[in-house]
């Protein structure tokens, strides 16, 4: 039986944590089960309840904390989780406090877009594993540190990319693999639009709120509901509204049937034609990917369906095409007599299967099925339509010294200046 | 009115010649003070075509406008101006850059138009742009830290010359928030103010600049971290800080080459040095993704005499470790780990392949993790060596373990590299076996390509019921064999595989053959002889040509042997082996002495039942003389290696028996021949053999 | 108690000698630049246009120093496979007009040729054909009468030796001299050149065996062949050093397509026959073609500098697909230490090629290597010890 180790507790540092122990489960053990993972949800919005309810639930870990920005989020997690598993967690404001416990495994990440990388970075530095919502980050430099340091610190870290462990794509993919629609020279994903709109009403921060940390890394700006709650409209903390939001989802598909993750070239064009012009995120987009033997487009439009399906993917192929959502997919043409495939109904965004690969990689300390090199190559091609919809022009992407090539202008969206103290 | 009424109305009083850039701008303009949001859409659309230098100064003014819509909007444009201003040229964009830093230092607007000009001049600035102006709000504490992140993101080098300059005059948090600044920019701009920085008292200040030289692969900028990370106390907030930034610098080292040694070194130095507990096993682990056999050799010693933590992080690296030499260090440990432990090795061990390993391999998978990491490191990293074990573990795993396996095998099917053909075929048979009902003909249609070595009964009915007719080769020639002389199939069978050796290249088709369990039934199949009765060996020498005959041919009838310088011969009755060759080399004991420069009589009788046009297709190391019913056919005196139907001698046949004689010479090396008999189509002949 | 196990376990760790480099290791400072995207496998340095600074050659162009960004094109080489017919580039004034050519030949091509500077004019440089002699693994360059011009020796068997032809007044005049040594020795695949009896005369050595030089080397039946040991698929060139510091020659041999870097040491007790006892150097590493000695760390003695030449034969050769790397060896007491320069597969590092060259091009004092190879050309600038 492994014993716990007493470590040093450190006072107030930064940004290096005391680690807890890295090999606690399972090795002296042959029952996985019978040792949980212990884990903290840090952001408990929207998805992060999502995540807690699935979580609570879970044999095969136990939520010891939950930690967000504003108490009111926090203070409600604590009663999800004691609902539904008749334990309490903790409660904390700062995600700092949840690393520095030793008796945590790993942590759920489930902030707003511009807190992914840097407490991905930090809970690897303090010995924790991480699930790590998407996208995984809003620069290319970001995402970069965040693979470097998973694999300097020898963690494991899970992208909630989920529609990797649904059996609907599982399905697909060993379709598209075996050949059946022949070689894919083309794939297209699509989604509906965005609908953010400008403007904000500055107001006092909310007593609870502790503004400055929600900020983090991002410029200091006055409180505002409409930043604090539709994040996703504004540049500042999504790089691109539906983009980043379905976009990482859809086109990790696209990787994942081409067997590529990285585009030649990107040329985005869009804009805002019926509402927003003055908001940071574009309603109406289309992105044209050159992959290597393949043209990938993205789509985020009014009204949008293809083969009856409002958004999904769609490979074609020599031999046939093949659509597929998170319902069902199908293969055309029919003569190819292959029925439609209907999984299961998805009952929530945070998904069991998806969980427990992540916990059974940190017995095995493998690397996970939405492993942060694969969720960083996801979100980056997403993070280059951005950039080329921006300077409105085609830009060609080296992937190996991870620059545009020819294009210092460009470049510069590569990274973003993180406000002090807080750096990658 | 709409946009296309305006300009209609515009059109009538003003003629083509007068329609110039900045008439239809203020046009443009006009829009955004409109309440509609298709307004604003145009407007921003065309206005981002027209040039900066014009539209900039107007609009301007809209940033401080109280209408979001509007404000928002103009800042769009403004941004949509600067990101596409390289394609009006040289001239323009300093312009533009100029027309910013005037408008941002004019201090009567407001604040947030102030930061809405700052971030547009970002995407307008190079490096021909001095920046000097901004120097001020740098060191004014309203506008630091917008200013320092305006001249970060725009990376030029009068902005980090600038951010450098700054370092003069700020204080210790601010100097300290510069070079977080500088870290996350390429090079080391005033690297002489950021190594005395190394050595300030102030602990932050230190750490700032230490970040900020880690992202060099400088050995000398790493010497000089090192000497901060030993001397920075434990207590210290820096202190895990410091350490990652020195392993940072060595994994920089290591990516861009030139010092690997070095750097290795290093990595055993922090090791040893750093009292961080995950600072340590990071170190490890660098050691175990860049090193060579001789780091091996230390993680395994490590492996030895470390526990716990220290000891999983060296098993797990060690398993990283892919050069030459590793297995019999990964075998080596194993003795003195438990089963649960030697699992974190598995990746390493499955690397290689022999028969230490395979016992080792099955005892691990024994365990539960032991399974669980094979699993996830099969689909992790696969190569052929993990294929063999898939049957071993298919009776014991869950729903979800088999799943994931599936995925990793059509993964490995799928994936495009120069992988040994028979791996493939290995990992389609296995998918045939365990994929679920709805993919089995995906994965037959995969076996159809592919050389298979074993096949099951259900894959054998499901082959016959869906027809064979098209099948290639090696899957016929598995069903052949598969298939109990008693079915009626057989023949059919036999049919299609014999007009397949007749077409295709017969060198391909052996080495297909070779490798399958029912090899025995090939040279039949292709029409070989392969009875003989040999006498010799003879001695000869390759001067003399092939001339005498030793008495042998007067020996063929009646089983006789023959004497020759004192020696008696006999006749030897021989099968031959493989696809069909005889090897003469028994007939010598295989010694080199005795086993050069000598030749034997190989002796055949072919009963055919009706004469036809045939030939005896033959290969021969080294030469030959060829008699049919006593008469010599051809002779060739050659020096030479067997190769396959390399002659095509034309021969007539008799009905009823028929005595073919070959004489064979050898040299040296090897000593062999094969023969077939095939007709004018190049069938394979009918015939029956004596001594069949 | 664990934290206490702990500390023990470092503490012990420190004082280990085996397993913890002590603090008196010194490196050398290497930085690594990418020349080239070319994918010869010959490099040389030597000033191309006589502008006092050193350029590099490799192949088809060459890269004008000190900046090393500008290439000019020096002819055009067909593929062949994934091959250049071209595998060496040693320079060489030829025709003596002050410029100095380079001499190469190929597997293919069968031909020793020379390739004539244009000097001052920009245009291709002309190739001259010296002789048809048979597939050509790498020649070896080697002054074996003391001239000052080393000989080309091209192939094994043959053994042919190609003499710079000079003029009356001194001058290389255009062309060489071929003397054939009449010997049944030679052959096989490796060959390398030195005193390996001490005689004081420059002797041949084969992968089956050496030649022992006459006292005129041009005295071609006085060659005598020794088939003293098998050194299987040899490198080029096969070392003459004395390892061991016995005053005995030996020989260093690196496996060019397979695994293994060897030396043989020489043993001779008076009258009695010539031993050669085989000694492990590396059985790891594979496709060590190209070996050769040089002073990398101003110690005053001689380290071996080589490495991996990738892809020799494609990926046929054992170990053809393990990582590539650039190595020296430190020689003390016969004993061989390797540092490692870089080490890596072959997206990330270097290998050195079938003919790699080591000098110093940026005159700093310290011998930089140009490592050319089918994963691209490389120059590793020696910046000299890294500073404690």
């Amino acid at each position: 039986m492994m014993r716990r180790r007493d470590f040093l507790k450190k006072t107030s540092s930064l940004f290096f944590l005391s680690s807890s122990s890295y090999f606690s489960k399972a090795l002296g053990n042959s029952q996985s089960l019978s040792n949980s993972v212990r884990i903290a949800v840090i952001g408990t919005g929207g998805m992060g309840t999502r995540h807690l309810e699935a979580l609570a639930v879970n044999p095969q870990c136990v939520i010891l904390a939950v930690c967000d920005v504003a108490k009111s989020r926090y203070y409600e997690a604590i009663k999800i989780v004691e609902n539904l598993s008749n334990k309490t967690p903790d409660g904390y404001q700062d995600f700092r406090r949840v690393l520095e416990r030793s008796d945590i495994d790993a942590v759920f990440v489930a902030t707003p877009d511009h807190w992914h990388p840097l407490i991905t970075i930090m809970a690897c530095k303090a010995g924790k594993d991480v699930y790590v919502e998407k996208p995984v980050c809003t620069t290319i430099q970001e995402g970069r540190a965040m693979v470097d340091t998973a694999r300097r610190y020898g963690r494991v870290v899970q992208v909630g990319t989920q529609q990797r462990s649904m059996p609907v794509f599982q399905k697909a993919m060993h379709l598209i693999h075996s050949g059946v629609i022949g070689t894919i020279t083309s794939a297209r994903a699509w989604v509906g639009v965005n609908e953010w709109k400008a403007g904000e009403k500055i107001e006092p921060i909310p007593k609870g709120l502790d503004w400055d940390l929600w900020l983090g890394p991002a410029p200091y700006v006055p409180f505002s509901k409409e930043r604090f709650v539709g994040f996703m409209g504004f540049f500042d903390y999504a790089r691109g509204g539906q983009l980043t939001n379905w976009g990482i989802h859809l086109m990790d598909v696209v990787h994942w049937g081409i067997q590529q993750d990285s585009p030649l070239t990107v040329y985005a064009s869009g804009g805002s034609y019926r509402q927003g012009a003055g908001a940071d995120n574009y309603e109406t987009i289309e992105a044209v990917f050159e992959y290597p033997g393949c043209l990938v487009t993205w789509e985020q439009r009014h009204s949008s369906t293809h083969g009856n399906k409002a958004y999904g993917i769609a490979f074609y192929g020599t031999e046939g095409a093949l659509f597929i959502d998170r319902n069902s997919f199908i293969i055309k043409p029919d003569s190819k007599g292959i029925p439609e495939f209907i999984g299961e109904p998805e009952k929530s965004w945070a998904n069991p299967q998806h969980h427990n690969n992540f916990f059974e990689c940190i017995r095995t300390r493998n690397i996970p099925v939405a492993d942060i090199e694969q969720g960083f190559r996801s979100t980056s091609a997403v993070l280059l339509a951005g950039i080329s919809l921006r300077c409105k022009r085609k830009l060609v992407w080296d992937k190996n010294t991870e620059r545009f090539v020819n294009d210092s202008d460009a470049n510069k969206y590569l990274i973003r200046a993180y406000r002090p103290p807080w750096h990658l | 009115m709409c946009f296309f009424e305006i300009v209609s109305i515009a059109l009538m009083f003003f003629s083509p010649s007068d329609f110039d850039t900045s008439l239809s701008v203020e046009l443009l303009i006009q829009k955004l003070s409109s309440k509609s949001e298709l307004d604003h859409a145009i407007a921003r659309q065309l206005l981002s075509l027209k040039n900066p230098v014009v539209v900039v100064p107007k609009i301007l003014p809209f940033l401080e406008s109280e209408d979001p819509d509007i404000k928002g909007t103009t800042r769009n444009i403004l941004i949509d101006l600067a990101n596409d201003s390289k394609k009006w040229g040289g001239d323009v964009r300093k312009n533009l850059s100029h027309i910013l830093i005037e408008s941002f230092l004019d201090s009567k607007r407001s604040t947030s138009a102030r930061e809405d000009i700052l971030k547009a001049l970002i995407f307008t600035v190079d490096d021909e742009v001095d920046l000097l102006p901004l120097k001020e709000y740098l060191i004014n504490e309203e506008w630091r830290e917008k200013i320092r992140t305006a001249l970060v993101e725009a990376n030029t080098k009068p902005a980090k010359s600038l951010l450098c300059d700054s370092l003069d005059v700020l204080d210790d948090k601010a100097k300290s928030a510069i070079l977080l600044g500088l870290y996350q920019l390429d090079g080391v701009p005033c690297e002489e103010k950021v190594i005395s920085l190394l050595s300030s008292s102030n602990p932050e200040l230190r750490a700032s600049a230490v970040l900020s030289l880690s992202n060099t692969p400088s050995p000398i900028y790493a010497e000089k971290i090192f000497q901060v990370c030993v001397l920075e106390p434990e207590i210290s907030d820096y202190y895990q800080q410091n350490w990652d930034s020195l392993l940072r610098i060595t994994e920089r080292i290591l990516q861009t080459g030139g010092n690997w040694s070095y750097a290795i070194n290093l990595y055993k130095k922090i090791l040893a040095f750093s009292k961080s507990q995950s600072i340590v096993c990071s170190a490890i682990f660098g050691l175990g993704r860049y090193g060579d056999d001789s780091v091996a050799e230390f993680l395994s010693e490590l492996v030895i005499t470390s526990e716990g933590e220290k000891k999983k992080c060296a098993m797990c690296a060690l398993s990283q470790i892919s050069s030459k030499g590793i297995a019999d260090k990964l075998l080596n440990l194993c003795g003195r780990l438990s089963l649960e432990e030697q699992a974190m090795l598995l990746p390493g061990l499955l690397r290689e392949n022999n028969r230490e390993i395979n016992e080792t391999v099955i005892n691990i998978l024994s365990t539960p993790i032991g399974k669980e990491k094979f699993i996830n490191s099969f689909w992790e990293e696969p190569n052929c060596n993990y294929l063999n074990y898939l049957t071993y573990l298919d009776k014991d795993i869950t729903e979800i373990q088999r799943n994931k396996i599936i995925q990793s095998l059509w993964k490995y099917v799928s994936t495009n590299t120069e992988e040994n053909q028979e791996c493939k075929g290995k990992a389609y048979m296995l998918l045939y076996k365990m994929a679920p009902p709805d993919e089995k003909p995906y994965a037959m249609s995969g076996l159809k390509k592919f050389p298979i070595t074993e096949v099951t009964q259900d894959l054998l009915q499901d082959i016959l019921k869906e027809g064979y007719d098209s099948l290639p080769f090696p899957l016929l020639f598995e069903l052949y064999g598969a298939l109990p002389n008693e079915d009626e199939r057989k023949g059919r069978l036999k049919g299609l595989l014999i007009s397949q050796i007749k077409e295709s290249s017969l060198e391909l088709i052996l080495s297909i053959v070779s490798e399958s369990k029912y090899l025995d039934n090939f040279p039949s199949l292709a029409g070989f002889i392969t009875s003989w009765k040999l006498i010799g060996p003879f001695p000869w020498s390759f001067g003399e040509g092939i001339d005498s005959d030793y008495g042998v041919l007067n020996a063929v009838e009646g089983n006789k042997g023959v004497e020759f310088r004192g020696k008696r011969f006999e006749w030897k009755s021989v099968k031959t082996e493989g696809w069909g060759y005889v090897n003469l080399m028994h007939l010598c004991e295989g010694k080199d002495e005795e086993c050069s420069n000598i030749c034997a009589f190989a002796l055949a009788n072919i009963k055919i039942t009706e004469a036809q046009e045939s030939y005896l297709l033959l290969g021969s190391d080294d030469g030959y003389r060829l008699w049919v019913n006593g008469e010599l056919i051809d002779a060739k005196n050659v020096d030479r290696g067997m190769k396959v139907d390399e002659e095509k001698l034309p021969i007539k046949l008799l009905p009823g028996s028929n005595k073919i004689l070959l004489q064979i010479t050898q040299i040296r090396g090897g000593w062999n021949f094969c023969a077939r008999l095939v007709d004018k189509e190049n069938k394979p002949l009918k015939f029956e053999m004596e001594g069949n | 108690m664990r934290a206490f196990m702990f500390w023990i376990g470092t503490f012990c760790l420190c004082c280990t000698q085996g397993t913890l480099i002590a603090d008196e290791e010194t490196y050398l400072l290497f930085k690594k630049e990418k020349i080239g995207n070319a994918i010869f496998e010959s490099a040389s340095v030597f000033d191309v246009n006589k502008d006092g600074y050193l350029d590099i050659v490799s192949g088809e162009f060459w890269y004008e120093g000190p900046e090393l960004e500008k290439s000019h094109r020096i002819t055009y080489l067909e593929p062949i496979d994934d091959y250049y017919d071209n595998f060496s580039d040693f320079p060489m004034d030829v025709n003596g007009d002050g410029y100095l050519d380079v001499v190469t030949g190929g597997w293919w091509g069968k031909t020793l040729r020379w390739r004539e500077n244009p000097g001052k004019e920009e245009k291709n440089w002309v190739t001259h054909d010296v002789e048809e002699v048979g597939n050509i693994e790498r020649c070896l360059f080697c002054d074996l009468d003391n001239s000052g011009i080393p000989e080309v020796i091209p192939i094994t068997k043959p053994v042919l030796i190609f003499k710079l032809k000079f003029t009356e007044n001194g001058k290389p005049a255009g062309g060489f001299e071929k003397i054939v040594i009449e010997t049944e020795g030679g052959g096989g695949h490796g060959i390398g050149c030195g005193d390996v009896d001490g005689d004081g005369s420059i002797d041949l050595v084969f992968s089956g065996g050496w030649l022992k030089s006459p006292q005129n080397p041009y005295d071609t039946k006085g060659w005598k062949w020794f088939p003293e040991f098998n050194l299987g698929s040899a490198s080029v060139p096969i070392l003459v050093f004395d390892v061991n510091e016995d005053g005995l020659n030996d020989l260093i041999v690196g496996s060019a397509h397979d695994y293994g870097l060897f030396w043989y040491e020489q043993r001779k007790d008076g009258e009695a026959k010539r031993e050669w006892v085989k000694h492990d150097i590396d059985k790891f590493r594979s496709q060590y073609h190209d070996i050769q000695l040089h002073d990398i760390d101003n110690d005053g003695k001689l380290e071996l500098v080589t490495g991996k030449r990738y892809r020799a034969h494609a990926f046929h050769d054992p170990g053809s697909k393990d990582p590539l790397g650039v190595y020296y060896f430190k020689i003390t007491n016969g004993k061989f230490e390797r540092y490692t320069i870089d080490y890596g597969p072959a997206d990330r590092a270097s290998g050195v090629g079938i003919y790699f060259w080591v000098e110093d091009i940026d005159k700093n004092g310290w011998k930089d290597i140009v490592a050319p190879g089918k994963e691209g050309l490389y120059l590793f600038r020696n910046y000299g010890l890294i500073p404690k």
